[in-house]
């Protein structure tokens, strides 16, 4: 229905747009994409049209801007190799990708020379997208300046970020580096690294995860297409659509949770009746991410499918807070001991015990001086 | 051979705690030993599991409502027993329980009386000792309200207005702890705590008892407790 109506509303002069900007990309693929984003933003059938419009209407490309700093280029690699041919074709259409470090093909004097041009062409409209952490640190050593631990055509991260973050109509952090510093901002951080808001001091929308889920950062795109401005955040700046419920909440295990049943080691009959990993240290109940809903790689499989906990890649400071990833809760660590809380819970308890039994004997001992009946018979 | 252990001194008998004091705290009783069972389930599932088909086992499910059932009743027993201390009609205990510097002196010679064996000041309702025991319990309690509250409210989508209301009230508690994953950890080392001083808060009632053959443990069932006639 969906698909004679949007047929009628479209006018000849969205046909010769789509012509233009989705050129290559079949009908049925492209409201199938339509319906998924509608989907993931939470918006519901009606809006299937709307963003078709949106897409199909957007005469002018929003030029964007990809950053890479201090990261494994993953986020990119999940990027490019959506199995959905529609995806990444359609965002390299219905926006222009004008500088991306690892897919241009472009170097050297080149590949600035579109930087500097994209960022005046389109000052203050143009999207960051940023991708790693930012290096803070002064590395060792003589000539050296805070931030040295990554330089990109001369400049540092930091210097990049602030340049090109200030003059951009929105900034989208993917992935949990740019985020909120990601694996390299853990301790100890030799580099100082850290998020990109809390580099540049500029606000930014987070779509977190290791590595982003393309579903996620598309949907963003396309809720700025369909309304120009980025979507509603939660307080760490996560669209609420992907990242408003826990992983928990969603599971496709989650039955398992409610009925007793859990995976007690991984390889045990448990693990083979697919029950749940909540026992050996899934972090499911404290993430707030949509890989139960969309999964990754076009709907795939995602790690609780595949059979091992959710280790938190979406939350700040994921590597250190959710660690040990096999066990449920952390241990306590006092200077010169790490224990789990169970033993030292046992050793509270057990110290109480010891205290009472020992003051117990002692009573017992010194009973003559509170019972006067031992003293009668005495005397 | 049992022993009969008569004083020879005169004893009158005193009504210390009323009703509604001594309801409380088999309130609290109850459903802290609830929260302590299934809070260790749920924090640890050992012993019971769910048989046969998903559909049919409601174990973790049904542990974790007694856990929250149990949990709002203890929270509202709590709020009450606060309310009690500072405006009871019949003892308003709020003042025995600071640590004020007399507060803790005659903690300390409460404390002491338990290795001399030289019988204390008497003391209608508890003794400056328990005071700062039971303090040390409310707070532990109020952490664990608090705590637990957080993990309860996390699964609330931020959506709503309602629901961003209540994460106002409680979202500080991560804030102030750090991570989610140290909120759990607090939540579950404070069980071991409770136990451990509820241990200790048995032990001393019972061997006060024992001790001073004053009755002092039968007051929180009765009411009533003997005082030595000079």
């Amino acid at each position: 229905m969906c698909n004679l109506r949007m047929r009628n509303e479209i006018s000849s002069k969205g046909r010769e747009e789509r012509s233009k900007a989705l050129a290559g990309i079949d009908r049925r693929e492209f409201l199938s994409f339509c319906a998924l984003m509608s989907v993931t933003l939470g918006l519901g059938p009606s809006f299937i049209p709307k963003i078709a419009e949106a897409i199909e209407k957007a005469t002018r490309r929003p030029s964007v801007i990809w950053l890479h700093f201090a990261e494994c280029t993953g986020d990119s690699e999940a990027f490019i190799r959506s199995t959905n041919p529609s995806i990444e074709e359609l965002i390299l259409n219905i926006v222009s990708v004008d500088y991306h470090e690892t897919i241009m093909a472009a170097s050297g004097e080149a590949a600035e020379g579109a930087l500097q041009k994209a960022m005046e062409e389109n000052r203050g409209k143009y999207i960051a997208v940023c991708e790693g952490a930012i290096p803070m640190g002064k590395p060792p050593g003589p000539n050296t300046k805070k931030g040295d631990y990554l330089t990109i055509a001369g400049k540092t991260g930091i210097e990049l970020a602030r340049e090109v973050c200030q003059d951009a109509a929105a900034i989208m952090c993917v992935g949990n580096c740019a985020s909120f510093g990601g694996v390299q901002a853990q301790y100890p951080n030799p580099t100082g690294a850290v998020g990109v808001e809390e580099a540049t001091g500029i606000p930014t929308l987070k779509v977190p995860g290791c590595p982003h889920n393309v579903v996620n950062s598309v949907a963003v795109i396309v809720n700025f297409l369909l309304l120009g401005s980025f979507p509603k955040t939660d307080k760490l700046g996560r669209p609420l659509f992907a990242y408003g419920k826990r992983i928990h909440d969603h599971c496709l295990r989650r039955a398992h949770f409610d009925a007793g049943q859990f995976v007690e080691k991984f390889g045990d009959a448990g693990a083979k009746e697919k029950w749940c990993l909540y026992k050996v240290g899934c972090k499911g109940p404290q993430t707030y991410h949509n890989c139960s809903v969309v999964e990754y790689n076009d709907g795939t499989s995602w790690p609780v499918k595949a059979g091992h906990g959710c280790i938190g890649c979406s939350e700040p400071q994921f590597w250190d807070n959710m660690s040990p990833f096999y066990e449920r809760l952390p241990n306590i660590k006092l200077p010169g001991v790490e224990a789990s809380v169970d033993k030292v819970g046992f050793t509270l308890v057990g110290a109480a015990a010891a205290g009472a039994a020992i003051h117990g004997a002692y009573t017992f001992l010194n009973r003559k001086k509170f019972d006067p009946t031992i003293n009668d018979k005495e005397e | 051979m049992a022993q009969v252990h008569i004083s020879p001194q005169k004893k009158v008998v005193v009504h210390t705690r009323n009703f509604t004091n001594r309801l409380i705290h088999w309130i609290t009783f109850f459903s802290v030993v609830v929260l302590l069972i299934t809070g260790y389930y749920i924090g640890d599932p050992v012993a019971v599991f769910g048989q046969g088909e998903a559909y049919n086992a409601f174990v973790m499910a049904n542990i974790r409502y007694y856990h929250f059932l149990a949990a709002m009743t203890l929270d509202i027993s709590l709020m009450v027993w606060v309310y009690l201390a500072f405006f009871s009609m019949h003892h308003r205990y709020w003042k025995q329980m600071l640590p004020t510097p007399g507060n803790i002196k005659e903690a300390i010679e409460v404390e002491k009386s338990y290795f001399t064996f030289k019988k204390p000041k008497f003391y209608p309702h508890f003794d400056p000792f328990d005071g700062l025991l039971f303090l040390a319990l409310i707070l532990f309690m109020a952490l664990q309200l608090v705590t637990g509250f957080q993990i309860y409210v996390e699964a609330l989508s931020q959506n709503y207005w309602w629901a961003k209301i209540i994460h106002l009230t409680t979202d500080w508690v991560t804030w102030l702890l750090g991570s989610p994953q140290n909120v759990r950890l607090v939540h579950h080392l404070m069980e071991w705590i409770m136990i451990s001083g509820i241990i200790v808060h048995i032990y001393l009632q019972v061997t006060k008892t024992i001790i001073w053959q004053d009755g002092h443990i039968g007051q929180i069932v009765g009411g009533y407790k003997y005082k030595d006639v000079e």
